[in-house]
C-alpha cells in the first residue's frame, strides 16, 4: 500500500461520505417544502415527523464527513472552515437551530410557538443544502485563500497562520461566483426533489401522496435544469491540474479531460443520472408508485461521487485558490501523514459495520410507516 | 479523424459522417422488425390455412396488423440515405458508377414492387381471394422485402470488399465488370445471411415480448401462449444461425478488412494463436495508445479462439494493428506490405490519373495514354492510400469496434440462451422440458408449484417483465452490429481506394450541421409518434372473429 | 364491365380496401406526412444533387479534379 494509493482511498471515502450526505440533505429538503406539502396542521406535522425520525443521520454524516476530511486532509480543514467561515458557520448555525426546532416546536411552553421553529426548519431546508452546494462549487470554481506553509516557522511573518482568505468577506465572497448559484440551487431544488420522494415513501397518507407528486415538477424540473447547465459548464471550463512536481497550472478542458480519463467514473455518473431520472420519472407518471426515493437516492449517490472524484483525482486540484495559482491544495500537498493515513485505513475497515447497524437502526424506526393515527397516539414531534 | 491539411471545412467530414450514422440508424430501427415479422406471421397464417380454426386467423390477422403499423413507419426511411449520397458524399457516389446504381434499380423493379402488390393483398383480400393466394401473398411480402434487403446488402458488401469491376479514368467510375461477381460475392452472401437471421431475432423477440405481456395482463392468453411457440422457435433458430453466420462473416472481415478485425478485438500486436478477447480495459472514450502497448490492459481471452474464428485453424495468423501498418509475412509465405508502401503506390495511382487525363486532354497519342493507364490499373487496389497523410488516419475508432462487437456477440449468447429456455418452458418435449423445470426451481427462478407443470401462463412475472426488458436489448445488439460494420471501415468509404475525406462534398459545415440537426428533431417527432401508435394497436390487442379488412 | 373479371376483381380489392381502411387511415396519413416532408421539403431545400449544381455539365472532369487535388 502506497502512500499515493492511500491518498486516492482516503479522497474516495471522503467523496463517499459527501455523496451519502447529499442524499440525506432529503431532510432538509422535505422541511422546506412541509409548509406547502402538509397544508394542515397535522399535514405538517407528519412531514416533521417523518423527516424527524432522520435528521440525525444528516447530521451525524456531516460531521463524520468534516471529520474524515480533518483528519486525511487537514490543510483542507484549516484553510477552509479557518478561512471561509461565515460560509460554514451559517450552516452549522442553521443545522442547531433544526435540531432545536424539531424537539420545541409543540411543546407546552413553547415562548416563540410553533411557528417560529417551523421557520427555523425551512431555513436550515433551504440556506443548508444552498450554502453546502456552494462550498462544493468552490471545488470546481475555487477561492479567495493564500497558503503559505512557511508562515508558522517565519519570524517576520504577519500571523503564525498557515493560510488565510485573501479577502475579509471570509467564505462569502463565493456566493458572489454565479456558477457557485448556480449549483448552490440545484442542490437545493435536488434535495426538495428527494424531500418529497422520501416522504411520498415514509409518509402513509393519501393526500400528502397525491399532492407530493405534483410537487415534484416543480422541485425537479428546475434541479435538472441547474444541474444540466452546470455539467455543460463544468466540461467546457478551464481546470487546474497539477504536474508530478506539485506544480499547478490551468489545464483547459481540464474536467472533460478527466471524465474521458477515468471513463469508470464517467460510466458511473450515467447510471446515477439514469436511476435520479428514472426515479422522477415514474412518480410523477405512475399513480400507485412511492418507492422512487430509491432509485433518486442510489442514482444522487453515484453521481455525486463520480463528480466529485473528478474534482481531485487524475492530477486535479480539488480546492483550487482563484488568489494566488499555487496556494491550490491537490491530493498530495494536504494531506496527512502516511503513517495517520494508514492507520485510518485500517480503522476504516470498521465501516461497514457502521453502515451496517445504520441500516438495522433506520429499518427499526421505518418499520411501520407514518401516519395520521401515530401523530395522535404516540410519541410525535 | 480529420485531415486538417484538405482545404476542405475541417467539420464537414465529422458532421457528413455524424448525419449519415444518425439517419441508417434511424432507418434500421424499422427495417429488422419487418424482415421479423414477416416469418412470423407467414407461419401463424401457414396454421391457419392447415387448421382453418378462426383462432389462427385471428392470431395471424394481428401479427399482420403489427407488421403494417411498422412497415408504414418505416417507408421511405432509407430514401434519406440515397438522398445523402448524392448531396454529402457527391465524389464518392459518382465514384461508386454503376454499383448502386444496378442493384437499386434491380431492387426497387422487382423486390419493391412485389412486397406492395402482395402486402395490399394481404391486407385488403382476406374475402377476396382464396385461401392458398392470400397464403403466398403473404409469405411473398416477406420475400419482397428479404429480397430488398438483398440489393442493398450487396452495395454495402461491395463497399468493404469492392469486387467485379474495373475503373474507367475516362468517366471517373467503377463500371461493373461481372454482375454476378457483384451480386453474389461471398462477402455479400454472408452478410446478407447474418443480417437476415439478426432480423429474425428482432421478430421472434418482440413478438414473445409483446405476447409475455399480454399474458402478464391476463389477456389474449391462448394467442399469447401460441404466438411465444412460434416466437421462441424462430428466434432459437435465428439466434443460432446468426451466430454461425457472423463466424462466417469474421473470417470474411478477417481475410478482406484486416485493421476491422484488429480494431474489433483491440488487438494491437498479433501473431498466431491468438485469443479471442472476452473483456478488457478499453477506454470507450479516447483511442487508446496501441503502438506503445502490448496488448489491451486487463484482457480476458479464450486461447486459440481468434485463430480459429479468423482462419479455422487455432494456430491461424491474425495481424493486429501495428502489424498491418508496419507490414507482415504469414508462416505461409505471404507477404502484405507495409502502410507506407501502399501510400506510394496509391500516390502512383493518382499522379498516373492526373497524367491521364492531362494526356487525354491534351490529345497525346495511344501509346502514352496506355502507359498511363496500365499504371493507373496496377496501383489501383491502393488507390485510397495516396490521399493518407498521417498512419493513425488508418486505424478506425478502436473504443467503439470493440464494446460494439462485444454487446453484440454477448446478447446473441444471452438470446441463444434466452430463446432455448423459452422453447423448454413452452413446448411439451418429452424429459428434457421437466429436466429444465426442476432446473429452474432448484435454482430459484421458478416456483416449486410449476416445476411439474407445462403452463407458462403461471410463471412469475419477472419472467414476463424480462422478455419486455429484451426488446430494446435486441435493437442495441442490432444496431451494435453495423457499428461495428461501418466504424471498422473508417477511414474508407470504399476498402483501401477511397477515403472519407476524398469522398465527401465541398460543403461548409454549417448546412451539414443545419440538416442533422433537422432530422435529429423531425425523427424523433416521428418516432415516438409512431411507437406510440404501435403500442396503441398491441394494447387493443387482436380484433376477435371479424370478417372485413380492419387495417 | 363483368364483376368476375379478374380487371373488376383487383380494382375491387384496393377500391373495397381503402374505403374500409380505419387504422389504415392514420397510417396513410403518417406515410403522406412523411412522403411530403421528404420529397418536397428535404429534397428540395437541403439536399440539391451537388455534382449537377456544381459540375457546369462535366461531372468526370469535376470529380476528376477534386480527388486529383485532395490527395495534395
Amino acid at each position: 500500500m502506497t502512500y499515493e494509493f492511500l491518498q486516492h482511498y482516503w479522497c474516495f471515502v471522503v467523496a463517499l461520505l459527501g455523496a451519502l450526505l447529499v442524499f440525506l440533505l432529503f431532510v432538509q429538503g422535505a422541511n422546506s417544502v412541509a409548509r406547502t406539502l402538509g397544508q394542515t396542521e397535522e399535514g405538517r406535522r407528519l412531514v416533521y415527523n417523518s423527516t424527524g425520525r432522520k435528521w440525525e443521520f444528516t447530521f451525524t454524516t456531516l460531521v463524520t464527513f468534516g471529520g474524515a476530511f480533518f483528519a486525511s486532509y487537514p490543510l483542507f480543514y484549516s484553510t477552509s472552515f479557518g478561512g471561509a467561515y461565515w460560509l460554514w458557520m451559517i450552516i452549522l448555525f442553521t443545522f442547531v437551530l433544526q435540531a432545536v426546532s424539531y424537539e420545541f416546536q409543540n411543546k407546552i411552553g413553547n415562548l416563540l410557538g410553533p411557528r417560529t421553529f417551523q421557520f427555523f426548519l425551512t431555513l436550515n431546508g433551504i440556506v443548508g443544502p444552498l450554502l453546502l452546494g456552494g462550498a462544493v462549487a468552490t471545488f470546481f470554481e475555487g477561492s479567495n485563500f493564500i497558503v503559505e506553509k512557511n508562515n508558522l516557522i517565519d519570524a517576520t511573518a504577519m500571523t503564525p497562520v498557515i493560510s488565510h482568505w485573501a479577502n475579509a468577506s471570509h467564505g462569502l465572497d463565493a456566493l458572489l461566483n454565479p456558477w457557485v448559484l448556480v449549483f448552490g440551487f440545484a442542490v437545493v431544488f435536488l434535495a426538495r426533489t428527494l424531500g418529497i420522494l422520501y416522504v411520498m415513501n415514509n409518509v402513509n397518507d393519501e393526500d400528502i401522496r397525491s399532492r407530493g407528486s405534483v410537487r415534484l415538477v416543480g422541485a425537479a424540473v428546475p434541479f435538472v435544469i441547474l444541474f444540466v447547465a452546470y455539467l455543460v459548464h463544468l466540461l467546457l471550463k478551464d481546470g487546474y491540474a497539477y504536474n508530478d512536481d506539485g506544480f499547478i497550472y490551468m489545464e483547459p478542458y481540464k474536467y472533460l479531460h478527466n471524465f474521458i480519463d477515468m471513463w469508470y467514473l464517467t460510466i458511473v455518473l450515467l447510471i446515477g443520472v439514469a436511476l435520479v431520472l428514472f426515479g422522477i420519472g415514474k412518480t410523477i407518471v405512475s399513480k400507485e408508485y412511492v418507492g422512487g426515493i430509491w432509485p433518486a437516492g442510489i442514482g444522487t449517490v453515484l453521481t455525486v461521487l463520480a463528480l466529485l472524484l473528478c474534482s481531485a483525482w487524475n492530477h486535479t486540484a480539488y480546492y483550487p485558490s482563484t488568489a494566488q495559482l499555487q496556494s491550490s491544495l491537490t491530493m498530495v500537498n494536504s494531506c496527512s501523514s502516511e503513517f495517520t493515513l494508514r492507520t485510518m485505513f485500517y480503522v476504516s475497515l470498521l465501516v461497514p459495520f457502521v453502515l451496517a447497524y445504520i441500516v438495522y437502526a433506520w429499518r427499526a424506526i421505518d418499520s411501520k410507516k407514518i401516519d395520521r393515527e401515530e401523530i395522535r397516539t404516540d410519541h410525535a414531534y | 479523424m480529420t485531415n486538417l491539411l484538405l482545404n476542405i471545412d475541417a467539420g464537414t467530414i465529422d458532421w457528413s459522417r455524424a448525419q449519415f450514422a444518425l439517419t441508417a440508424i434511424y432507418h434500421w430501427l424499422f427495417v429488422p422488425l419487418t424482415l421479423g415479422l414477416a416469418v412470423i406471421m407467414g407461419i401463424a397464417e401457414t396454421c391457419y390455412y392447415r387448421t382453418k380454426k378462426q383462432f389462427w386467423k385471428d392470431t395471424a390477422k394481428f401479427w399482420q396488423k403489427l407488421f403494417g403499423v411498422n412497415f408504414a413507419m418505416g417507408v421511405a426511411t432509407g430514401i434519406i440515405l440515397e438522398f445523402e449520397f448524392g448531396t454529402n458524399w457527391s465524389n464518392y457516389s459518382w465514384f461508386v458508377g454503376d454499383i448502386f446504381g444496378a442493384p437499386l434499380a434491380v431492387e426497387g423493379i422487382v423486390a419493391f414492387f412485389m412486397e406492395s402488390t402482395f402486402v395490399a393483398v394481404m391486407f385488403f383480400g382476406w374475402n377476396k381471394v382464396s385461401r392458398g393466394f392470400h397464403l403466398a401473398s403473404t409469405w411473398l411480402t416477406g420475400l419482397g422485402a428479404t429480397i430488398s434487403a438483398w440489393w442493398i446488402l450487396v452495395a454495402n458488401a461491395w463497399m468493404q470488399c469492392p469486387v467485379g469491376c474495373e475503373f474507367n479514368p475516362d468517366t471517373m467510375r467503377n463500371e461493373m465488370v461481372s454482375f454476378a461477381e457483384v451480386a453474389l460475392s461471398p462477402f455479400a452472401v454472408s452478410k446478407f445471411c447474418h443480417t437476415v437471421t439478426s432480423a429474425w431475432i428482432i421478430g421472434g423477440i418482440f413478438v414473445v415480448a409483446v405476447s409475455s405481456w399480454y399474458l402478464l395482463k391476463k389477456r389474449e392468453t391462448k394467442m399469447a401462449v401460441e404466438s411465444i411457440k412460434i416466437g421462441a422457435l424462430v428466434g432459437l433458430v435465428a439466434s443460432v444461425l446468426a451466430a454461425a453466420t457472423g463466424h462466417k462473416a469474421a473470417q470474411d472481415v478477417g481475410e478482406a478488412q484486416p485493421m476491422k478485425l484488429a480494431a474489433m478485438e483491440a488487438l494491437y500486436n498479433g501473431g498466431t494463436d491468438q485469443g479471442l478477447t472476452a473483456v478488457a480495459w478499453v477506454n470507450p472514450f479516447c483511442q487508446p495508445d496501441y503502438e506503445n502497448l502490448d496488448e489491451a490492459p486487463l484482457r480476458m481471452a479464450m486461447p486459440y479462439a481468434l485463430s480459429f474464428m479468423a482462419t479455422n485453424d487455432i494456430h491461424g495468423y491474425v495481424p493486429g494493428v501495428n502489424d498491418i501498418l508496419n507490414g507482415y509475412t504469414t508462416p505461409d509465405g505471404r507477404v502484405e506490405p507495409s502502410v507506407d508502401e501502399k501510400i506510394e503506390r496509391g500516390k502512383k495511382a493518382i499522379e498516373a490519373l492526373a497524367a491521364y487525363r492531362q494526356a487525354k486532354a491534351e490529345g497525346a497519342d495511344e501509346a502514352t495514354l496506355n502507359a498511363q493507364r496500365s499504371t493507373l490499373n496496377e496501383n489501383m487496389p491502393y488507390f485510397g492510400y495516396g490521399y493518407v497523410k498521417d498512419k493513425s488516419e488508418l486505424v478506425p475508432f478502436i473504443p467503439v469496434n470493440f464494446w460494439c462487437f462485444r454487446i453484440m456477440v454477448g446478447l446473441g449468447c444471452v438470446f441463444i440462451l434466452f430463446f432455448g429456455v423459452i422453447c423448454l418452458l413452452a413446448f411439451k418435449i418429452p424429459l428434457i422440458s421437466v429436466i429444465t423445470r426442476r432446473l429452474l426451481a432448484a435454482i430459484g427462478l421458478l416456483p416449486e408449484t410449476e416445476a411439474d407443470g407445462y403452463d407458462i401462463t403461471r410463471l412469475p412475472a419477472w419472467h414476463y417483465w424480462l422478455a419486455i426488458a429484451l426488446v430494446p436489448l435486441a435493437y442495441i445488439a442490432s444496431e451494435s452490429g453495423w457499428l461495428v460494420a461501418e466504424f471498422g471501415r473508417q477511414p474508407w468509404t470504399i476498402q483501401d481506394m477511397l477515403p472519407t475525406w476524398a469522398a465527401v462534398s465541398d460543403l461548409h459545415s454549417s448546412s451539414v450541421i443545419i440538416t442533422f440537426l433537422l432530422f435529429l428533431v423531425l425523427f424523433t417527432t416521428m418516432l415516438a409518434v409512431e411507437i406510440s401508435i404501435l403500442l396503441k394497436q398491441i394494447q387493443k390487442g387482436p380484433d376477435v372473429g371479424a370478417t372485413l379488412n380492419e387495417k | 364491365m363483368q364483376k368476375d373479371s379478374f380487371a373488376y376483381r383487383v380494382f375491387d380489392l384496393y377500391y373495397d380496401g381503402f374505403k374500409n381502411m380505419r387504422l389504415g387511415r392514420v397510417l396513410w396519413t403518417v406515410i403522406l406526412i412523411k412522403l411530403f416532408i421528404i420529397f418536397a421539403v428535404l429534397k428540395l431545400f437541403f439536399f440539391p444533387n451537388f455534382l449537377k449544381q456544381h459540375a457546369a455539365g462535366d461531372e468526370a472532369g469535376y470529380v476528376a479534379t477534386e480527388l486529383v487535388e485532395r490527395a495534395q
